[in-house]
């Protein structure tokens, strides 16, 4: 279930992975704007 | 090849581009802002919506910020896919009462859906509510392919504006993407799919006692889920009886015709359009075939149109339509030829009036031959990824094609805007590579092509080459990679070197023979769509932006005329070098060994 510690967890880890993700792009923004 | 095979394909083939420019120019005129009968129709509709959402339609942006205008509305579609499979338990709209997705899978099917790839790791009809399937995977649908457009619009803009910092407004060109060209064809294409018997209903699913139970091999699985195997390392199976049949319902004709016409391809049963009720008749086989490229063919003229000059759409659409041709005729004969090992035991293959004839094997008896391979080709070809049989059953070299196809990068013809972005980058490195061979700077479209253009360019050409060969090398040196193959050897091998084609690319159609829903292939493949995807973006929506800036240089005596015979082939060149180059080794590895102990 959603709600459950392990499924927390796991869930958490997914969100850091999709916002590392996400942050990584928008820098590639930046970067590219600089080469 | 028999005179069917030849004359499917030429049929396929005259439908499509008869429709590709009417439709291409009708595009064009919607992303230049014409005021004409659909705009009239339902402008307000588009003039509400911007009120709504606090867009300003008269502001442009410049290539900075559509590209975080793309991803921060990706991000918001990505988080509302992924919860609404976490929650669909406590979620209206589920008769089957399916239970919340895992988070390893709901993380690769909220990637999958917006990235426009839509590799599934799950069976739709055993998986998602009927709520997940409309309002999370079918809106990704029209959103994910009304983003590739858009994007692809602004690169148009990069060619044909001068000394400008701008390059469009990413909330206008998606809101008339979605509104004007997408809804409606989805509309005629899901009343012409339920004609033809594709279910459309929320009804639960229904429950049929066999009059004739039967027996079959079900693939034994340890404690964990995980196939098991015999001692030569072969997939075991074990006797399982069938004495009641469920037969899926749901809104699926909606959701199948964005699939395909979005070059999206998630299909909503197990078996995406091989099922009876997704794809029931060979009329309805050749409207989801056709509606794979429709929209990748017209978007060339809608190119011509917008720079002004139809002839560069024309050679574009020539050099894709050339290299679809020449591998889905390979591909088609492949098939045809049928098995060597069924021919040594004296098994029939040649088509005759009372039998297609060839390798049938994974294909359904409604559609044969030509039409699986024209699927498997057209689908594979554009970044699809829908598919009416299983390409894990085709012959050794039938199966290379799809592969080589995808591994091209998704141009030829490619997903709906991505295919033709992807394309104009190689045309930039063909004038390059050209213009090289003269001693001259290069130039495309009066626009010269210089460093940074070109450093762009070969991240988008790199990257996918990176995620593929890196992420097969990763799961075939794994525990966790194997364990996915359902066969030893080389077939294997191209199960999995499929697998990171396909999401490297953005492809998203199963060789069918990998056990994807496991905590590795979701993550890896995940990654690699989302990579694949935006990674490739910014690097094109910062080619625009560069060409934007730029003054157009008159055609002078060195310049490489872009439209002729001479360019198509310059262009066929560099594409199909660039993916042998690329890929072979890796092939050689799969389907070409596959192939030579095939005993052909």
């Amino acid at each position: 279930m959603p709600g459950d510690k392990r499924h927390k967890k796991v869930d958490g880890t997914y969100l850091l992975i999709i916002i590392g993700l996400f942050v990584l792009t928008g820098l590639l923004v930046k970067l590219f704007e600089r080469v | 090849m028999t005179a069917n095979d030849t004359l499917q394909i030429i049929i396929y083939f005259g439908v499509l581009l008869l429709l590709a420019k009417p439709l291409g120019i009708y595009m064009a005129r919607i992303y230049e802002g014409e005021v004409f009968w659909p705009v009239r129709l339902m402008g307000g509709i588009e003039r509400l919506f911007y009120r709504f959402c606090g867009v300003n339609a008269e502001e442009e942006m410049s290539w900075k910020r559509y590209a975080l205008a793309v991803l921060l509305f990706s991000a918001a579609g990505y988080f509302a896919v992924y919860l609404l499979q976490r929650l669909q338990g406590v979620l209206p709209l589920n008769p089957q009462k399916f239970p919340s997705v895992s988070p390893d899978l709901a993380f690769n099917t909220a990637v999958s859906f917006t990235t426009n790839t839509n590799w599934q790791n799950y069976g739709g009809e055993t998986t998602m509510s009927y709520l997940t399937q409309m309002a999370g995977l079918s809106v990704q649908n029209f959103l994910s392919a009304a983003t590739g457009m858009a994007v692809l619009v602004a690169v148009i803009r990069g060619f044909k504006r001068q000394t400008s910092m701008t390059i469009g407004n990413f909330w206008v060109d998606l809101t008339r993407t979605v509104l004007y060209i997408l809804m409606p064809l989805s509309l005629i294409l899901s009343v012409l799919l339920v004609s033809q018997g594709v279910v459309q209903n929320f009804r639960a699913y229904r429950h049929v006692t066999l009059i004739q139970p039967f027996t079959y091999n079900s693939p034994s699985l340890d404690r964990k889920g995980d196939p098991t195997r015999d001692g030569r390392g072969n997939a075991s199976v074990e006797k399982a009886e069938m004495r009641q049949q469920v037969i899926p319902m749901g809104p699926a004709a909606s959701q199948i015709a964005i699939k395909q016409l979005g070059t999206n391809g998630g299909g909503f049963f197990n078996v995406n359009s091989a099922h009876p009720f997704e794809n029931p008749t060979p009329l309805s086989n050749f409207l989801e075939m056709l509606a794979i490229l429709l929209i990748p063919a017209a978007l060339c003229a809608t190119f011509g149109k917008m720079i002004g000059d139809m002839r560069q759409g024309r050679a574009l659409l020539a050099a894709m339509f050339l290299i679809l041709v020449t591998l889905m005729t390979l591909s088609v004969w492949s098939e045809q030829r049928g098995n060597p090992h069924f021919t040594s035991v004296g098994i029939d293959q040649t088509a005759r009036s009372t039998q297609p004839g060839g390798n049938m094997e994974g294909k359904e008896a409604r559609f044969g031959i030509v039409d699986s391979a024209i699927w498997a080709t057209a689908t594979t070809a554009a970044s699809n990824g829908s598919v009416n049989s299983m390409h894990d059953s085709y012959t050794p070299l039938g199966g290379l094609f799809p592969i080589w196809l995808i591994q091209l990068g998704e141009i030829v013809f490619g997903g709906v805007g991505s295919g033709l972005y992807g394309m104009l980058v190689f045309a930039i490195i063909t004038v390059f590579v050209a213009g090289l061979m003269v001693g001259r700077t290069p130039e495309y479209l009066g626009k010269k092509i210089e460093i940074f253009e070109m450093k762009m360019a070969a991240l988008v050409i790199l990257i996918p080459n990176a995620l593929v060969k890196i992420g097969t090398a990763i799961a075939v040196s794994t525990k966790a990679g194997i364990a996915g193959v359902a066969n030893p050897g080389p077939h294997g091998f191209s199960e999995i070197l499929y697998a990171f084609s396909s999401a490297g690319n953005n492809n998203g159609s199963a060789f069918a023979g990998l056990s994807g829903n496991t905590f590795f292939y979701n993550t890896a493949l995940g990654i690699s769509m989302f990579v694949a995807r935006f990674w490739l973006i910014i690097p094109v929506l910062a080619i625009a932006g560069s060409l934007a800036k730029k003054k157009q240089v008159p055609a002078g005596l060195g310049t490489l005329p872009t439209h002729t015979p001479l360019f198509i082939t310059f262009l066929i060149g560099v594409v199909l070098i660039v993916g042998a180059l690329s890929f072979m080794p890796s092939l050689a590895l799969g389907p070409i060994a596959d192939y030579l102990m095939s005993g052909h």
